[in-house]
C-alpha cells in the first residue's frame, strides 16, 4: 500500500512551528539521507509578524490529505521528509548549490507553506494563504537554461472566512501536487535513462498540468507545459539513439510528437 | 459509555477481558460468515479467513496536529462497519471489522501488510484469492463543522487484478487506473454530528426485539465477534457464541438522517465487496451469482447518482469542491464494467455497456493508459469475429500503439497489441479483408518487433 507510515507524525511536526513564528531560515533536512524518491514537506508557518490567519488549519489539513492522497494514488515511491524549522524566503532560495544538493540526495519536490492577512489591490483586508513550491529537477534545468521556472509561489485569496467550504476548497492542493511530482520524477528518470518511466510520468504530468491550469494557463503554466512536451519527445529521440536501449520506444513506430 | 470505552481502546494495551475476547475470536469464532466484530486491535490485526472478502475498517482519525474530535473517529468506524455489514450480507461469506488503535498502528499499509502476511502481528491473514476491502479516513474540525474523506484500496490477495478475455481467438489483459483512491472531502454539519451521536447511541443498543421500545443493552466495547441471524427491516439481529445476541436498529432509507446519505462512499464500499465477491468465486469455479453482479452494479450507480445529484457550483469565485476524485469516479465505472463484461451469459448489449463504461473512465483520466487500454480491449472484443457496427479493430490495435507510446513499459499493453496484431493478421482473407496488403506488412512488422522485445 502506497501510504506510509509515520506519515501521520511527520505532519503533526508541522504544526509545532506553528506556534512560534520566525523569519525564514534554510535549516538543513535530517531525513533528506534517505534512499529513494523523496518530497521535503517544511513549516508551514504563519508570515513573520502577522498575527494568526483562520487559512492555517485549513491549509495544514489539506496538505496532509493531499500528500497521502498523491501518495495511495501515484503508484510512485514516494516518502516524505518533514523538514522542521526549514522555512524558504521565497523561491531564489532554491541556489545552484542548494539544488545540486537536494538533486544528488534524490529530492524531487519541496513543499512550505505560509498564511498571513494582506490588502488587495484596493486595500481591502484580505487572508492570504502560499504554497510554495520547489520542482527540484526543473529547477536544475531553469539555473542552467533560464527557464522553465522551477521554484514558485501559488497564492490563494479570500475576502472572507465564513465559509470552511470554501477555506478547504482555497488551499487545495491536490491537483498541483500530483502534476509537479510526475513532472519532476520524469525530468529525474530521463537524466538516468529510465526511459520507459520517463516518458510515462512527463505524458502523465502533461494531463494532470493541463488540468490544474484549467481552461486560461497563466505564463508559468503555459512554459512549465510545454517544456513537458518537449522533455517527452526528447525521451523518445534520446531512447532511439541510445545503443543500450532496446525496449517499446525503439522497436515500434512510438511518434516523438504528443502523448496522446 | 460504549463512546468511552471505544475510544479509550485506541491508546491503552489489551486488558485481560478484551485479549480473552481476542483468544476466544481468533479460537472459536475465525469461520463465521456474514459475521463482524469491533474493537479490534489494529497491532494484531484480524479478519474471518474463511469469509471470501473482508471489509476492514479502521478509525477515522483528525488530520495530524489538528484539533481532535473527541473519539468522533472511532465511534465513526464503528457504525460504518455495522452498516457495512448489514449492506454487505446479501453476499454470504463475508465479514465487516473494526479496529482501534494509534494512528501508527493502524496506518492502512501497515495493517494491510500483516494480514496479507507480507509483515509478522495479524492474529489471521488473508487466504490466497480472497478479497479485502480497507476503508480509512481523515477529520478537519474547525468551528463546530467537521470535515471527511474517506480512503479506499481493494484487493485479492496473492492475485493481480486484471480484467481478461479473448477475443480473435487471442489474450487481452487489462487492470483498474488504481486499486486505492481518495474521496473527496465532504463537509459534515453540527446537525450532521448531532445526528450521527443520536444514531450510534442507538445503534449500539442491542434489544430483545426489533422495536425500538424494547429491552436493550450496550454492545461490549471487547472485540467479541458475531454474526447475522435475522434481519428486519433497518433491523438486524446478532448472535454470538455466549455473548451478545438480539437486534440492532441501523439508520434506513426512510430516516430523516442516515449514515448512507452522510457518507455516499457506503454504497462504494458495498460496490466493491460485491465486485470482490463475484471475482472470488469465479476464480475458485464456484458457483457465482448473478444476483451480485446485480446488486454490486446498483451499489456502485447509486454513488454514481449522489455525485449526479450535486448542484454544479455553488457560485463565486472559488471554484467548486468536487463531490467525488476523479480517480474515484473513474474506478467506480471501471468496477461496473468489469462485472457488466463478465458476468453469466453476457450479451453484446452487456459489453457494449461495459465498453461505454470504460469510455467514460478514460474520458475522466485522459492521461491513464490503463483506462485506455480497457477501451481498446472491449473494441477489440465486439469487432473480431462478429464485427461491430462503428468500430473498427485497426483503430483499437491504434490506440493500443498510442497507449504504449505513453506509458512504454506497460506489459499489459504491450501483450494487447501483440494479441491484437496476431488477432487481425490471423483474419480470413475474404473478399472484403480487413487489411490492406500494406497493413498486412506493416503490422507483420511490427508483430515481430514486439515479438523480439517481449
Amino acid at each position: 500500500m502506497p501510504a506510509p507510515a509515520g506519515l501521520a507524525t511527520l505532519v503533526l511536526l508541522v504544526l509545532l512551528a506553528v506556534a512560534a513564528p520566525a523569519a525564514a531560515q534554510m535549516e538543513p533536512c535530517v531525513g533528506i539521507k534517505e534512499s529513494g524518491f523523496k518530497i521535503l514537506l517544511d513549516d508551514i508557518f504563519e508570515a513573520a509578524g502577522g498575527k494568526a490567519s483562520p487559512l492555517m488549519s485549513s491549509l495544514l489539513y489539506r496538505v496532509s490529505t493531499n500528500l497521502e492522497q498523491l501518495q495511495v494514488e501515484s503508484g510512485l515511491p514516494l516518502k516524505v521528509v518533514r523538514c522542521a524549522k526549514r522555512r524558504p524566503s521565497d523561491p531564489s532560495a532554491f541556489n545552484r548549490p542548494l539544488v545540486e544538493q537536494l538533486n544528488a540526495r534524490q529530492v524531487i519536490l519541496e513543499v512550505w507553506g505560509t498564511t498571513a492577512e494582506a490588502t488587495d489591490a484596493a486595500g481591502a483586508p484580505i487572508h492570504e494563504a502560499i504554497v510554495g513550491y520547489a520542482l527540484v529537477p526543473v529547477r536544475f534545468d531553469e539555473l542552467t537554461l533560464g527557464q522553465p521556472s522551477g521554484a514558485f509561489l501559488l497564492s490563494r485569496q479570500a475576502k472572507s472566512v465564513t465559509s470552511l467550504d470554501e477555506l478547504v476548497r482555497l488551499v487545495d492542493q491536490s491537483g498541483e501536487l500530483a502534476a509537479y511530482v510526475a513532472v519532476s520524477t520524469g525530468v529525474r528518470l530521463l537524466r538516468s535513462k529510465e526511459y520507459d518511466q520517463a516518458r510515462a510520468q512527463l505524458c502523465r504530468s502533461e494531463g494532470l498540468l493541463a488540468r490544474v491550469a484549467g481552461a486560461a494557463p497563466s505564463t508559468r503554466d503555459k512554459a512549465l507545459i510545454g517544456y513537458v512536451q518537449r522533455l517527452a519527445s526528447d525521451v523518445v529521440s534520446q531512447a532511439k539513439a541510445d545503443p543500450a536501449y532496446t525496449g517499446v520506444l525503439k522497436a515500434l513506430p512510438i511518434s516523438t510528437g504528443g502523448c496522446r | 459509555m460504549i463512546s468511552q470505552a471505544a475510544s479509550s481502546a485506541a491508546v491503552r494495551p489489551l486488558s485481560r477481558a478484551t485479549a480473552f475476547a481476542f483468544l476466544a475470536l481468533v479460537v472459536c469464532c475465525a469461520s463465521l460468515a456474514e459475521a463482524g466484530v469491533q474493537n479490534v486491535p489494529c497491532r494484531r490485526p484480524f479478519i474471518f479467513p474463511d469469509a471470501a472478502v473482508n471489509v476492514v475498517v479502521l478509525p477515522y482519525e483528525s488530520a495530524p496536529g489538528l484539533s481532535t474530535v473527541g473519539g468522533m473517529g472511532v465511534r465513526l468506524s464503528g457504525l460504518l462497519q455495522l452498516e457495512v455489514l448489514r449492506s454487505i450480507a446479501k453476499f454470504g461469506s463475508v465479514g465487516a471489522v473494526q479496529m482501534v488503535g494509534t494512528p501508527a498502528e493502524c496506518d492502512p499499509e501497515v495493517v494491510a501488510a500483516k494480514l496479507l502476511g507480507q509483515a509478522p502481528g495479524a492474529a489471521t491473514t488473508l487466504r490466497k484469492g480472497h478479497g479485502l476491502v480497507v476503508v480509512w479516513g481523515r477529520f478537519y474540525l474547525e468551528g463546530g463543522d467537521v470535515f471527511v474523506q474517506a480512503f479506499c484500496r481493494l484487493l485479492r490477495s496473492g492475485i493481480d487484478e486484471t480484467f481478461d478475455l479473448v477475443a480473435g481467438g487471442q489474450p487481452f489483459s487489462g487492470q483498474l487506473s488504481s486499486q486505492a483512491f481518495a474521496c473527496a472531502p465532504r463537509k459534515v454539519t453540527v446537525e450532521d454530528i448531532r445526528n450521527f451521536e443520536q444514531q450510534f447511541a442507538r445503534s449500539t443498543i442491542v434489544r430483545s426485539a426489533p422495536e425500538d421500545g424494547a429491552t436493550g443493552v450496550p454492545m461490549v466495547p471487547e472485540p467479541l465477534p458475531y454474526w447475522i441471524s435475522d434481519t428486519r427491516g433497518d433491523w438486524m439481529k446478532i448472535d454470538s457464541q455466549g455473548g451478545v445476541r438480539g437486534w440492532i436498529r441501523l439508520s434506513g432509507a426512510r430516516d430523516a438522517w442516515s449514515l448512507a446519505r452522510w457518507l455516499p462512499e457506503l454504497a462504494y464500499v458495498e460496490g466493491m465487496v460485491g465486485y470482490l465477491r463475484f471475482r472470488v468465486a469465479t476464480q475458485q469455479a464456484s458457483s457465482a451469482r448473478p444476483a451480485w453482479v446485480e446488486a454490486a452494479g446498483r451499489a456502485l450507480v447509486e454513488y454514481e447518482r449522489g455525485f449526479q445529484s450535486q448542484p454544479s457550483s455553488p457560485g463565486g469565485a472559488v471554484p467548486p469542491l468536487p463531490w467525488r476524485t476523479a480517480l474515484a469516479g473513474a474506478v467506480q465505472m471501471q468496477l461496473r464494467g468489469v462485472l457488466s463484461a463478465m458476468k453469466p451469459d453476457a450479451t453484446t448489449d452487456d459489453r457494449v455497456n461495459a465498453m461505454t463504461l470504460f469510455e467514460r473512465a478514460a474520458a475522466m483520466l485522459p492521461h491513464d493508459a490503463n483506462a485506455r487500454n480497457l477501451v481498446a480491449m472491449m473494441q477489440l472484443s465486439l469487432t473480431l469475429g462478429s464485427g461491430y457496427p462503428g468500430l473498427s479493430p485497426k483503430q483499437a490495435a491504434a490506440d493500443l500503439l498510442q497507449a504504449l507510446g505513453a506509458d512504454p513499459g506497460n506489459p499489459r499493453l504491450l501483450a494487447n497489441l501483440q494479441s491484437a496484431y496476431q488477432a487481425l493478421l490471423s483474419q480470413p482473407v475474404t473478399t472484403t479483408p480487413i487489411l490492406t496488403e500494406d497493413e498486412r506488412r506493416v503490422f507483420s512488422e511490427q508483430l515481430a518487433a514486439i515479438n523480439r522485445i517481449r
